[in-house]
């Protein structure tokens, strides 16, 4: 991956992290701002790095089919856990 | 403080929907962080929309550990620099970041759209951090 690229994969997830950090939404302003670094970064790049930033960003992570977890309430405390 | 969310689906009705738990251990500095299956803290607020969350599968989950009372936008500037270094191996994620502490798993079904998984899991889990 070049630098152009990775700077545009981690813009998108600072703004996916900022959103959560928000509640879920920024204000119109700061989505704006997102709005022109994005438009600044895909100016900046060449078309094979554009189509880099599409197939990173569609590309399937490995991942188990099943996570084997259910979740149980430990009696001492009544923790809701994950076990497997 | 352990701050969890998980997308779980209850099997005999299918109803899906994130639950989340925050705990908080009564320390503000630690040299390392604790695993939260050994000392998760003692639970102090949580969001439960599938009720009971006892029995039910666990389709994607969130663990974040950090010092009670570091504010969501620390914890989650750390998270982003966990991401940078772990999102290129295959899921469950799992790691350390300073003071922080990590986990993210998903079935593969939820992989094929992690970041808006990982995005429902975070607002909810954010939301039961004291304002």
């Amino acid at each position: 991956m070049t630098t152009a690229v990775e700077n545009y994969v981690e813009l998108l997830e600072s703004q996916l992290l900022e959103r959560a950090a928000a509640g879920g939404g920024l204000s119109q302003d700061r989505e704006g701002e997102y709005v022109e670094q994005f438009d600044l970064l895909w100016r900046g790049m060449s078309p094979q790095e554009q189509d880099a930033v599409e197939v990173y960003l569609t590309s399937e992570l490995a991942a188990p089919e099943d996570l084997a977890f259910i979740d149980v309430e430990v009696a001492e405390g009544h923790v809701p856990r994950r076990a497997a | 403080m352990y701050l969890t969310a998980q997308k779980v689906v209850r099997p005999r009705t299918q109803e899906t929907g994130i639950n989340a738990f925050y705990h908080e251990h009564g320390r503000r500095s630690w040299e390392a962080p604790p695993s939260p299956d050994r000392d998760p803290g003692k639970l102090v607020a949580d969001r439960v929309r599938i009720d009971p969350p006892v029995g039910n599968r666990v389709r994607s989950y969130v663990d974040l550990v950090a010092p009670d009372g570091t504010p969501a936008k620390e914890i989650l500037a750390a998270f982003q620099k966990f991401l940078a270094h772990t999102k290129q191996k295959p899921l469950p994620w799992s790691g350390t970041e300073g003071s922080y502490l990590f986990r993210l798993g998903m079935d593969a079904a939820l992989a094929k759209t992690w970041r808006a998984e990982l995005a429902a899991l975070l607002v909810d889990a954010i939301k039961l951090l004291p304002s």
